[in-house]
């Protein structure tokens, strides 16, 4: 992946394997090690968490989907060769239980599997143009500031919320967030502008100055 | 130089300090006229600092051990 294109041949599994943090315990966990998968357990599960919590929206869903998810990577882990990390392996198999449980959903809910396929985005214009009167390190020592960000968070819709989950706060860069996901890069790019966008939008109200005469600042 | 809209385009790779040398130009340059879209810029990186500082969504407390518990009770 970080291969410049003229490279881009297939890279061998061992070479790929060599560069992964988790190839060592992969390999345990493929020869029939219990506590080597429980270690890859303990070190993926909130990544697992946050991509089903981006994608479903939904808690309950989200526990059983990290459940289902390293069910599966239990039973597949002999198949991984690590053609890429292990992490990205793990990740798009999380993504695809969410994926699944949102289409399970469409026939109870109008949420969200037309909307997380549909390639066009309409553009998002910022609306709210006032400076915020704090800055973001004061803000995230406040609990009440932390809630109000998972609350609004979790009101983006899911192909958002997801992207700002995994790009902001996973920390993915763009291209493992785009490769987890199955979207092309630019894709990825377009939504998660959209997310941050509409977050900031969201959140703009509790933090903007107020003009003069509005009352004082807080 | 940029208009709004061509700023917003460039927004994300210019907060993940991404953006050509010439795209970053143009966008300052535009910055330098525009009060709003340095407001935006602003408040854009810090929704994104908050969202990374504030550590939401931990996992479920017993999580990891109801996972082992299925996949121990399950046996290969
Ligand atoms: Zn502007």
């Amino acid at each position: 992946m970080e291969l410049p294109p003229t490279e881009a041949a297939p890279v061998p599994a061992e070479a790929a394997l060599r560069r992964d943090d988790d190839a060592e315990l992969v390999a345990r966990a493929q020869s029939g090690d219990i506590e080597a998968f429980e270690a890859l357990v303990v070190r993926h599960a909130r990544r697992v968490y946050r991509v089903l919590l981006g994608i479903t929206g939904n808690h309950a869903d989200s526990e059983d989907g990290v459940q289902n998810t390293f069910l599966k990577a239990y039973q597949h882990v002999r198949e991984f060769e690590g053609a890429s990390k292990f992490s990205s392996w793990l990740t798009r198999i999380a993504a695809n239980e969410g994926l699944e449980t949102l289409r399970r959903r469409r026939t109870r809910r109008r949420e969200s599997l037309d909307d997380w396929l549909a390639e066009h985005e309409e553009s998002f214009l910022p609306r709210n143009h006032r400076p915020w009167q704090k800055n973001p390190e004061q803000l995230v020592a406040d609990v009440q500031v932390r809630e109000l960000v998972e609350k609004e968070i979790m009101k983006l819709p899911a192909k958002y919320r997801v992207a700002v989950m995994l790009r902001d706060l996973e920390q993915l860069s763009t291209e493992e967030a785009a490769t987890a996901l199955g979207l092309n890069e630019a894709t990825l790019k377009t939504r998660l502008l959209r997310g941050r966008l509409m977050l900031r939008e969201a959140l703009a109200p509790h933090f903007g100055r107020r003009r003069r005469g509005e009352g004082r600042d807080v | 130089m940029f208009s709004c809209e061509e700023l917003l385009d460039h927004l994300n790779d210019y907060l993940d300090d991404r953006a050509a040398a010439d795209v970053r130009r143009q966008l300052e340059a535009h910055l330098g006229g525009c009060p709003e879209c340095v407001v935006v810029l602003d408040t854009t990186s810090a929704t994104i600092k908050m969202v990374s500082g504030c550590r939401s969504f931990e996992l479920p407390a017993q999580l990891s051990a109801k996972i082992m518990a299925k996949i121990r009770a399950q046996g290969r």
